[in-house]
């Protein structure tokens, strides 16, 4: 059954005439009156009773027309809950992190202060969710490969440099990562990208780094480096652990490596408007250099 | 919009694929596919999150989805109504069984045989549900109290036996005391299933804490565990007398019955037709045809 069907039977039942009906509608008066044939055949029954050009809505008629008044209830009520929604979704805008560099909170505060009306909402990724059932408007993701996607834009390209104690012997010095064979490491859980790609950039190297200690918390990483338990490989800027006065870093000489901050989206025609601003936000903050590390 | 395409993107927002609704209704993906794209062209929003192989209602989905739902229901609602006036009963009616399994078949087969015409639609469920959540006309299930609504009707008591093996010591009696029910070592219900509560709650009258050989709501299982004399248990009077197994005999314990009713219920959002009325009559009165005393007909036979 075609629902635009329904609405043509309803205007003829209401009009009682088959070319009053077909005027009303635009059609021509065969096109009417075969759709209208066409749904007795479906129903297997006869919707009006006719007399000439009259048509009188019969027992059936009268019993499908009161559900497709029901039916029209129905779909008045979804326009209205879907302009809701819009309305709604044009207010917010959620954000997966699939890292936490921090540069990401300086660009939601300075989003919000252009647009204070639209919310935003930070999701943290959660390894054991299944990413099919999180609802988003963009991911921010960090990784030593660089996407390369048509939805997403690039906020940072960083060198990879290994955090070390401020009296270590490598402290602002530029060194091969083979080098640190017999170091200790502090790295994050091994489940992490970052994790799995630094793990990666050692085999590169040419060895499997002894991990300490692994943690998913910044601070505990620090903590740790300071206290000279390990050292860490980590991005030189998203992180921030510069202003710990009790690490300092080493660049790395060898092998080439290089961490990417993205903000991707699924595609530009499914992004509400609170979406489009966020990206033209970034979009042009990125133009002129405003966001900061 | 066709009512078909609204019918398609339901199947699609329950099954998250669109593969499988298209082997479901046996065309092809990109049919499926075109039908989902035809409606999101014609609300102009997208409804799904697609990731890979997998589909995901996103938030104008789930509100298209439970109005698409409404509105395929009114649509049948209307046909069987349209039916009814001109005393056609060619129709379809959706039951879901969550109890009976074993007298199911029979009032199926039974009924199909009076009233051809009437195509029945049955799904078994594992776990109780709202009706107004289950898409279906009528729906058994089994309750610890009477029902009390205007849209549900108790149909059967049905008696709660002990059953034990044929080798047990219960066996030769008629009748056990509760206090030796302590002794014994139970085949019991898990505590997620309606009978575990009922269960639990038969325990607690006797005062007993049971100890328990294996936990098992899989009937046939629990017949075989029983029968091989591994345990005793409490198991509905139907259940126990469609197994009908040999080895298997019912005692009473004494100074309580336990009984559970059987639940006929209709969804009363919908449209009451005279089909689904004529298999509500019809399912009364075939359990009114189980006697009780039919439970303990071998029990008797064989002492005599």
């Amino acid at each position: 059954m075609n629902l635009q069907h329904l609405q043509y039977f309803k205007v003829a039942a209401e009009l009682q005439h088959i070319t009053k009906a077909s005027n009303a509608l635009h059609i021509a008066q065969p096109a009417l009156s075969k759709i209208i044939k066409m749904m007795e055949e479906e129903l297997q029954v006869l919707l009006f009773d006719r007399i000439g050009k009259n048509i009188y809505l019969n027992k059936n008629g009268k019993i499908l027309l009161s559900y497709v008044n029901r039916m029209d209830e129905e779909i008045k009520q979804m326009q209205e809950e879907l302009n809701e929604n819009r309305k709604k979704e044009n207010q917010s805008i959620t954000i997966l992190l699939k890292a936490t560099p921090m540069l990401i909170v300086r660009l939601v505060q300075m989003f919000r202060m252009e647009y204070p009306d639209i919310s935003v909402r930070l999701l943290t990724y959660n390894y054991h969710v299944n990413e099919t059932y999180l609802k988003y408007d963009f991911q921010l993701e960090s990784s030593m490969k660089e996407k390369s996607h048509e939805n997403t834009i690039i906020l940072l390209k960083e060198n990879i440099v290994l955090a070390v104690p401020k009296d270590h012997s490598w402290a602002g010095k530029e060194v091969d990562l083979a080098e640190a064979v017999h170091e200790n490491f502090i790295g994050f859980p091994s489940f992490y990208l970052q994790e799995k790609e630094t793990r990666q950039l050692c085999k590169t190297a040419g060895f499997t780094p002894t991990v300490v200690l692994e943690s998913s918390d910044y601070f505990t990483i620090q903590g740790m480096i300071a206290a000279k338990v390990g050292i860490a490989i980590i991005p030189e800027l998203s992180l921030r652990f510069q202003k710990n006065p009790n690490i300092a870093y080493a660049r790395i000489k060898s092998p080439k490596c290089h961490n990417t901050i993205s903000l991707s989206w699924e595609s530009n025609d499914t992004l509400s408007d609170a979406g489009i601003k966020f990206k033209k936000y970034v979009e042009a903050s990125l133009a002129s250099n405003e966001i900061l590390v | 919009m066709e009512l078909l395409e609204l019918e398609y993107f339901i199947r699609v927002s329950e099954l998250n694929s669109i593969h499988k609704v298209a082997t479901e209704n046996n065309i092809t993906s990109s049919a499926i596919s075109t039908h989902i794209s035809n409606l999101e062209r014609e609300l102009g929003m997208l409804l799904f999150n697609r990731k890979g192989k997998s589909v995901q209602l996103n938030t104008n989905g789930e509100i298209v989805y439970q109005h698409a739902i409404r509105m395929v229901d009114l649509m049948n609602d209307a046909q069987n109504e349209i039916f009814d006036e001109n005393d056609k009963l060619n129709y379809e009616i959706s039951v879901f069984t969550l109890t009976i399994p074993k007298v199911m078949p029979h009032i199926i087969k039974s009924f199909k045989q009076k009233y051809p015409e009437i195509k029945l639609k049955v799904a078994q469920y594992q776990k109780k549900k709202d009706i107004a959540d289950m898409r279906c006309d009528v729906m058994l299930y089994s309750s610890n109290d009477m029902a009390a609504t205007e849209y549900s009707k108790t149909i059967y008591e049905e008696p709660i036996v002990l059953i034990v093996s044929k080798d047990h010591p219960f066996a030769k009696e008629k009748c056990i005391a509760a206090e030796r029910l302590k002794e014994e070592q139970f085949i019991y219900p898990s505590e997620i299933s309606d009978f575990g509560q009922l269960t639990f709650k038969i325990m607690e009258r006797l005062g007993i804490n049971p100890q328990i050989a294996v936990v098992s709501d899989y009937p046939s299982f629990v017949m075989e565990l029983v029968a091989s004399n591994i345990g005793i248990s409490f198991q509905p009077g139907l259940t126990y007398k469609y197994y009908n197994n040999p080895d298997i005999v019912p005692v009473e314990v004494e100074n309580i019955k336990p009984v559970r009713y059987i639940t006929i219920g209709w969804n009363n959002m919908r449209y009451y037709s005279k089909a689904v009325n004529i298999f509500i009559d019809y399912t009364i009165e075939y359990m009114k045809t189980l006697e009780h005393s039919q439970l303990f007909e071998r029990c008797i036979g064989e002492e005599k």
